[in-house]
C-alpha cells in the first residue's frame, strides 16, 4: 500500500491482505541501505495468519519517495507520527539493525502507539567503522562489499539458502547497489550517531526482546544482552548459525522465534 | 577484524551452495530422488503454499540437489538466483517465456546454436512471438531492429559454429536504453572464461550439458538472473510488475525486489511447463563444476594450440577462432575473455563438403556426434547435421559454409590431437 505522509509517499507491504482493525498490527522496519522486501515470507506468513503487516520502505528507500532520514531519533519520530496518522492502535514494532535503532526509539517517543518491539541484530551503541562510513561518504562499491560481508556469516556465503536456488550475499548485493547516491552514507552516519540509547533503556516499559545471530560481527549478540538488561521488560534470544542478516540466513528459526515474540 | 573478502572462484566452484549435509553428515552432495517432501505440520503446509515460510514442495518447483547446482551456478556467475532445467533449451525457452507472451519481438544474433536458431525463426512465432535475426557485429542493427514489442536482446557469447564474440558492453548499452534487458547463452565460455554479467547481461542461459557437466553424462541448463534489470523502470513487463492473478495476486518486482525475475521463472515456469532437471543428473552437474576452472583451462590450452596448427595448414582455408591474433574478434575476444576464447570453433577445410566428410571419417581420436565440451575431443559438419534445417540464405547468413568443420577440443594429449588431424586432413584432400 503507498501511503501519503509528509508530503511524501510511504510504501509499505502488506501481505496482500486488506487491514482488519480487529487484528494486532505488526510493523517491520528494515535496515540500512535496505528495503521492504528483506521482510518477505514474514510478511507473508504474519499477514496470513492473524495480524496486519506493514512492511516499511523509509524515505528514500525502496519504494519510498523523500529524503533520508538523518538521525535514529527523527527517524523514530517520523516512525511515530506514521502510526498515529494510520490509527492502526498499539502496534508491534519489529526492526533489524538500524531498523531495530528506529523502533527501540519510536517506542520510547510513542509508548501509547508501540506495545511491544522486537529488535534483531540491535547493538548500542551501532558504531560504523571509519573505512566503511569512509567508502560510503564516497559511494564506493566497497562499502557494500563491506556490508554484505561484515553482515554474514561466511557459511551464507558458502550458501546452502533455504530459499532454493538463491544466493543471499548477491540478493544483498544488488539491494544495497539500488540505493540512490547519498543514501547509505546517511543511514550509517545515523546508527554511529546514535547517543539516546542510554535514555531509551531508562524510559521503556514495553517489552523489548532481542535477537541476535550467534556469528553476528557486526552487532555481537553481547551488545544486545547489556540492552536487555538494561530495558525493564527486556529478552534476549539468540539464532544458532548466523550472522547479521538473521532473516535471510536463517528464515525457518527467525519465523519461530518472531511468532514466540509476537504472540507472548 | 581482518579485511572482508569474497571467497575465490575456484573454492565457490567446489562450496558454493552446499552445506554438509545436515541429516547425514554427506560432504558430496546426497541425490534426494524423491517426488515430493513431508510437512511438519500443517502450518507448514499452507505457509509453504502461500510463500510465507521457506522449504521444498514438490520436486517440480525445487529439489534440494537441484538447488545445489542452481545456487552455486547462481554464486559463479554472480547473479541472484538460477533456476535448473531439463536442459539447454529448456533453459532458453524458460528464460524467453518468462520475458515474452504473444504479440512480442525477439532482436537476436543471427550466430546461433541450430536449436536457437529454430526456436525463435520457427516454434515460437507459433505461439506469437516473432525473432528478428541480426549479424553478431552489427551493432547499429541490433538498435534498428528494436521494435515498440521488442521485449529482449538475445545472443551468445561465442557464435556457434563461427566463433563471432558478441559485444555485450555496446549491446547492453543499447538493450537498456531501450529498456529492455541483455539474454546470454553463455554456454561455451562458462563462467571461467568470462561472467557476462560484469558487462551488462541482465540474464544469463547455459546448457549445462556441455563445459559445465564436462563429460558428455547428462543433459540439463540453467537460467541465471543477475537481478539488476529494472522492470519497474522499464514498464514492458506488466506480468513482473503487475499483480498475478496466476499466484496469489503477487506481483514478483515489488514483493521479490532483485529476485523477481528467477522467483517468476520458477513458480511460474517450472509449475506450468515442468522442464525441470532431474535430481540425478544434477549431481553429474555438480562433479562437473569442481574441476570447471582446471578442465576449462586445459580445454583453452589445447584449443589455442590447434587453432594455430590448422591456421597454418595447407589444407585448411580459414579457421574462426577469435584466439587467433588473424581473427576479426579477437581484440574483442581478449578484452570480455582473457583467460581464452573458449575450446569450441570452427574451420573451412579446403575441398568444400566432399573433403570435409573425407576428413570427419579419417579422424580417429575425435568422435563424430552432436555435442560439444565434452572432456573427449569432438568433430561435427553442421550444414548436414546441426544447422541442416537452415535454409541456403540462412546458412550463409550464419557464416556455415559446406566445407565448414566445428571442433570442441578436449583434454586429450595435444600431441596426439595434432598427430589425429594431420592425419586426416591428409586423407581429405586425396
Amino acid at each position: 500500500m503507498v501511503i501519503n505522509f509528509r508530503g511524501e509517499t510511504v510504501f509499505a507491504g502488506t501481505g496482500r491482505q486488506q487491514f482488519n482493525p480487529d487484528q494486532q498490527t505488526l510493523v517491520f522496519v528494515h535496515g540500512a541501505g535496505m528495503d521492504h522486501t528483506v521482510w518477505l515470507f514474514f510478511e507473508r506468513y504474519f499477514s496470513s495468519n492473524g495480524f496486519n503487516v506493514l512492511s516499511i520502505d523509509l524515505p528514500s528507500h525502496g519504494r519510498s519517495s523523500g529524503k533520508p532520514l538523518a538521525s535514529i531519533e527523527a527517524a523514530g519520530e517520523w516512525l511515530g507520527e506514521l502510526l498515529a496518522q494510520l490509527e492502526i492502535g498499539q502496534a508491534i514494532l519489529i526492526g533489524h539493525s538500524m531498523g531495530s535503532l528506529i523502533a527501540f526509539e519510536c517506542a520510547a517517543r510513542y509508548p501509547r502507539s508501540v506495545a511491544k518491539t522486537v529488535l534483531l541484530g540491535f547493538s548500542y551503541p551501532m558504531t560504523v567503522g571509519p573505512p566503511l562510513l569512509e567508502a560510503a561518504k564516497n559511494n564506493d562499491p566497497a562499502a557494500i562489499d563491506m556490508m554484505v560481508l561484515y553482515g554474514h556469516d561466511i557459511r551464507c556465503q558458502i550458501g546452502g539458502n533455504p530459499v532454493a536456488g538463491t544466493s543471499v550475499i548477491n540478493t544483498a548485493k544488488r539491494l544495497l547497489e539500488k540505493n540512490k547516491p547519498g543514501v547509505l552514507f546517511t543511514d550509517l552516519s545515523a546508527c554511529n550517531g546514535y547517543a539516546n540509547g542510554e535514555i531509551v533503556a531508562q524510559t521503556l516499559t514495553s517489552p523489548a526482546i532481542f535477537i541476535s545471530g550467534v556469528r553476528d560481527k557486526m552487532t555481537p549478540p553481547r551488545a544486545a544482552e547489556a540492552m536487555a538488561r538494561k530495558v525493564a521488560n527486556g529478552t534476549m534470544a539468540t539464532v544458532a548459525d548466523s550472522g547479521h542478516g538473521v532473516m535471510a540466513e536463517q528464515p525457518e528459526a527467525m519465523q519461530k522465534l518472531l511468532f514466540d515474540a509476537i504472540s507472548a | 577484524m581482518s579485511a572482508p573478502r569474497y571467497l575465490g572462484f575456484d573454492t565457490m566452484s567446489l562450496h558454493a551452495g552446499q552445506q554438509p549435509d545436515p541429516a547425514t553428515g554427506s560432504r558430496a552432495a546426497p541425490i534426494y530422488q524423491t517426488t515430493s517432501y513431508v510437512f511438519e505440520d500443517t502450518d507448514k503446509a499452507s505457509s509453504l503454499f502461500n510463500i510465507g515460510r521457506t522449504g521444498h514442495v514438490y520436486s517440480r518447483i525445487s529439489n534440494p540437489t537441484v538447488a545445489v547446482v542452481e545456487e552455486r551456478m547462481a554464486a559463479l556467475e554472480g547473479g541472484v538466483g538460477a533456476v535448473a532445467t531439463a536442459s539447454g533449451m529448456a533453459a532458453i525457452h524458460l528464460a524467453i517465456s518468462t520475458l515474452a507472451g504473444s504479440g512480442d519481438h525477439v532482436v537476436a544474433s543471427r550466430a546461433l546454436y541450430g536449436g536457437t536458431q529454430n526456436l525463435l525463426a520457427y516454434t515460437l512465432p507459433r505461439f506469437g512471438i516473432e525473432t528478428t535475426f541480426v549479424d553478431p557485429r552489427d551493432i547499429d542493427g541490433f538498435r534498428n531492429a528494436i521494435t515498440q514489442d521488442t521485449r529482449m536482446i538475445y545472443g551468445e557469447t561465442i557464435g556457434n559454429p563461427g566463433g563471432e564474440i558478441l559485444d555485450l558492453p555496446q549491446l547492453s548499452e543499447i538493450a537498456h536504453a531501450a529498456g529492455l534487458p541483455l539474454v546470454i547463452d553463455a554456454t561455451l565460455s562458462t563462467p571461467h572464461l568470462m561472467r557476462p554479467f560484469e558487462w551488462g547481461a541482465d540474464i544469463v542461459v547455459h546448457s549445462m550439458t556441455k563445459f559445465i557437466g564436462g563429460h558428455g553424462t547428462a543433459i540439463g541448463g540453467v537460467v541465471v538472473d543477475a537481478g539488476k534489470f529494472d522492470w519497474d523502470l522499464s514498464g514492458k513487463f506488466p506480468h513482473i510488475t503487475e499483480p498475478y492473478e496466476g499466484f496469489h495476486d503477487i506481483s514478483f518486482s515489488e514483493d521479490f525486489g532483485p529476485t523477481a525475475f528467477i522467483t517468476r521463472a520458477r513458480v511460474e515456469g517450472l509449475r506450468d511447463f515442468g522442464a525441470v532437471l532431474s535430481p540425478s543428473n544434477a549431481f553429474y552437474f555438480l562433479q562437473g563444476l569442481e574441476t570447471l576452472s582446471l578442465r576449462l583451462s586445459r580445454h583453452v590450452e589445447n584449443a589455442a594450440e590447434i587453432a594455430k596448427y590448422l591456421a597454418a595448414h595447407k589444407a585448411v582455408e580459414s579457421v574462426n577462432y577469435a584466439g587467433l591474433a588473424t581473427h576479426q574478434d579477437h581484440d574483442l575476444g581478449r578484452r570480455l575473455m582473457p583467460r581464452g576464447c573458449g575450446a569450441v570453433f570452427s574451420f573451412e577445410i579446403a575441398g568444400g563438403g566432399e573433403a570435409g566428410r573425407k576428413f570427419i571419417d579419417a579422424l580417429e581420436l575425435f568422435s563424430h556426434l552432436a555435442n560439444v565440451g565434452d572432456a573427449k575431443s569432438l568433430v561435427i559438419h553442421p550444414a548436414s547435421t546441426t544447422h541442416h534445417r537452415m535454409d541456403r540464405a540462412a546458412l550463409r547468413d550464419a557464416g556455415i559454409s559446406e566445407g565448414l568443420i566445428r571442433l570442441s577440443v578436449g583434454l586429450e594429449d595435444v600431441q596426439d590431437l595434432l598427430d589425429d588431424l594431420a592425419r586426416a586432413l591428409h586423407r581429405s584432400q586425396k
